[in-house]
């Protein structure tokens, strides 16, 4: 165990700012009704995700109005008081959406969203599936707007009630390599522990986490040697094409998700190689062109960004 | 605003009278134990003293033997090690058996046994929340180890029948072992009339600071020490040097406890009583244990519609200090949650609060306590929808 484990961090009073705030004055708690949808000339959608008997419950209402954005969120829950910080959070987030952006709000902004400063996790690990369960919540929401049937999938935790495909998407998205990096993600497994591994006393299951965690592992295994285009050499090194494989790579993991969440976006126009350095050229897309953050803010944190996970030479130059 | 302390069965203010047992040996110099000056002398005085105490309030025998350590948690660990080297790796008996919901330091030392490859049955508990002890007989062998029960539970209040249990341990000759943390204080405790051959106990339920512990041993018991190193009959069982304050502490502590049990833990469950009149007047609220079988200061609810931490979390900004066992990852989740345990409705899971009282809390206190209560049920349940559209 390192210090930081041992620290005795992540009990209410280290949650941050943001959380206490929005768990203590939530704004968008409450129900949608048909009414209010007449009123917003929307239609009314509503999800529910997880159960009170596992300890968190949310419905999600929501109003779409004839472009197809959502007018107005809302939400109910049965839970801790960090999920209803993360359920307003979401619900603020879906306002003037499209289904397309929503689908858009993963675990990554979710969190992001909720952080006080953006290099300091918002929740210790032990908490994360309370974020994970407002997003898997929207994804609910993001099918039935988009009109999907879901997948029918078999629960494996019988106390937490998180289903086989819940975990799988888990160590998929997250990447998590542990059994307790599921239980930190899921839920799944931390109460009473069955689900984990075959037990001798106790009743065999169809599937224990253990299991999951093999198989998915070794897919993800399959599939990395497959997909990887992206050379595992310095950037410097690369050639032109790598390194603008290398970039997109980068802008769609760190960068374009907040662009995104903002209504904008941006586009590579060019790279070139100048000496040692490597010229970027962009272009911002909607609500980023014209911004004024555009040619400050919002670009010194592109390049911030580029430039720690690729290359001090890198230089990001809008147009 | 004052706060309310609620939390009483986890761990208590000190007592001003325990305060000033332990301080002579907080303030200056204190000596070892073993020491032959005269600063040693001091030590023994009080070591003498509070054990005179503990054997008195115990009521135990003269040829019993009672020695101190850390906490209930190390006694417990004493104990189940020494069965499982001295009876269990010698291949004299091959079981033990423990309550379902025992503290935590006997889950997992169960667990962790039952991996080393020896049999752990675990007694369910009924409808009522107290341990079914005719189901001690479906496990029961005169080749069992251990049975291991705590006198009450910790969440719930619950008191077992112990008595019930020792006798049919009698019956088949096999040891008893109880964990008393919650008990002594609580209820009347004799250990001449309930034949126990190990009782453990720990000082933060008392008043006194934690960090001491109780390992009571009948005569003619077997043990080994858990931790080595001790240098006379007193330290036999726990080496190490003693820690002089916390024991004058907890000798003081378990002194006041039980001269006062009558009339103070009368008066602690006239106001636990009150709060719960108050809290039942809410609408969804279940009283877990029934009120016979509950020890005077603790009362668990179940609130229908209303998340145990959220709970804690408003009745904390209220001032008031409760807790609960099934937040996860504070609390002390066993296996199933109680309600579920009990056999109640699975939807008030994670819906327990408790409220565990001590002599320092007020009729005022109680109020106040049931007044934010509801205002946080109310608020809480503003979350969810109407019961008719669930």
């Amino acid at each position: 165990m390192s210090k930081s484990e041992m620290l005795m961090n992540g009990c209410w009073e280290s949650y941050p700012f943001k959380i206490e705030m929005l768990a203590r004055k939530p704004k968008n708690q409450g129900e949608l009704r048909a009414e209010d949808a007449e009123k917003l000339e929307g239609e009314l959608v509503s999800v529910e995700y997880g159960s009170v008997e596992s300890g968190e419950w949310i419905r999600l209402y929501c109003i779409v109005d004839s472009d197809k954005r959502v007018a107005a969120c809302r939400y109910q829950l049965f839970g801790p008081p960090v999920l209803r910080a993360a359920a307003d959070m979401a619900a603020l987030l879906c306002r003037n959406k499209t289904a397309a952006e929503i689908e858009k709000i993963d675990y990554r902004n979710l969190e992001y969203f909720l952080r006080d400063h953006p290099s300091n996790p918002a929740l210790p690990s032990n908490r994360n599936y309370i974020v994970n369960f407002v997003v898997n919540a929207l994804e609910r929401m993001v099918d039935k707007l988009e009109g999907r049937e879901r997948e029918e999938s078999v629960q494996v935790c019988k106390c937490a009630g998180v289903d086989l495909l819940t975990i799988e998407k888990a160590i998929r998205d997250y990447d998590i390599d542990s059994i307790g990096g599921i239980g930190d993600y899921t839920k799944a497994g931390v109460l009473c522990g069955r689900c984990i591994s075959h037990s001798s006393n106790a009743p065999a299951r169809e599937h224990y986490l253990e299991d999951i965690l093999k198989k998915v592992r070794k897919e993800l295994l399959e599939e990395g040697k497959a997909k990887s285009d992206i050379p595992d050499k310095p950037f410097s090194q690369m050639n032109l094409e790598e390194k603008r494989a290398a970039i997109e790579a980068t802008i769609d993991e760190y960068i374009r998700a907040m662009l995104v969440m903002d209504g904008g976006d941006m586009e590579i126009i060019d790279i070139k190689e100048n000496g040692v350095n490597t010229d970027l050229y962009i272009r911002y897309l909607g609500a980023c062109s014209g911004c004024a953050s555009a040619s400050t803010g919002t670009l010194f944190a592109i390049e911030g960004i580029l430039k720690q996970k690729l290359d001090p030479n890198l230089r990001v130059l809008p147009l | 605003m004052q706060r309310i302390y609620l939390d009483n069965n986890r761990t208590t203010a000190v007592d001003p009278q325990v305060l000033a047992a332990m301080k002579p040996f907080l303030e200056g110099s204190y000596a070892d134990l073993h020491a032959l000056h005269s600063d040693g002398a001091r030590s023994r005085k009080a070591y003498n003293e509070a054990l005179e105490k503990i054997y008195a309030t115990l009521h135990a025998g003269e040829k019993d033997s009672v020695f101190f350590c850390s906490g209930a948690a190390e006694a417990n660990s004493t104990v189940f090690y020494s069965t499982y080297i001295n009876f269990i790796l010698s291949g004299r008996k091959n079981s033990i058996i423990i309550g379902e919901r025992e503290p935590l330091s006997i889950l997992q030392i169960a667990e962790f046994l039952e991996s080393q490859g020896v049999r752990v049955h675990r007694i369910p508990i009924n409808g009522d929340g107290v341990i079914e002890h005719e189901r001690l007989l479906d496990y029961i062998t005169p080749r069992t180890a251990l049975v291991s029960v705590s006198m009450v539970d910790g969440e719930s209040g619950a008191i077992e029948p112990i008595d019930e249990i020792a006798a049919i341990c009698r019956r088949f000759e096999v040891p008893l072992h109880c964990d008393a943390t919650h008990a002594v204080g609580k209820i009347a405790l004799d250990l001449q009339s309930t034949e126990l051959d190990y009782l453990t106990f720990s000082s933060e339920t008392l008043h006194a600071p934690a960090g001491t512990g109780v390992l009571y041993m009948r005569k003619d018991s077997e043990l080994l020490p858990l931790v080595w190193g001790g240098r006379s009959e007193a330290e036999a069982y726990r080496g190490g040097p003693l820690n002089i304050a916390g024991i004058a502490a907890l000798g003081k502590a378990v002194e006041l406890a039980v001269d006062s049990l009558e009339f103070e833990m009368e008066d602690v469950r006239d106001m636990r009583d009150m709060l719960e009149e108050r809290l039942k007047e809410i609408e969804g609220v279940h009283t877990l244990v029934p009120w016979a079988l509950r020890v005077p200061n603790t009362l668990l609810v179940a609130i229908e519609g209303v998340e145990s931490e959220a709970l804690l979390y408003e009745l904390d900004k209220e001032g008031v200090s409760a807790y609960s066992y099934t937040v996860y990852p504070y609390g002390e989740w066993i296996r199933t949650a109680l309600p579920e345990a009990m056999g109640l409705q699975r939807s008030l899971n994670h819906t327990t609060v408790g409220f565990a009282l001590s002599r320092y809390n007020s009729e005022e206190e109680m109020e106040r306590t049931a007044e934010a209560v509801k205002r946080a049920v109310e608020y809480l349940r503003s979350f969810m929808p109407s019961k008719e559209s669930l």
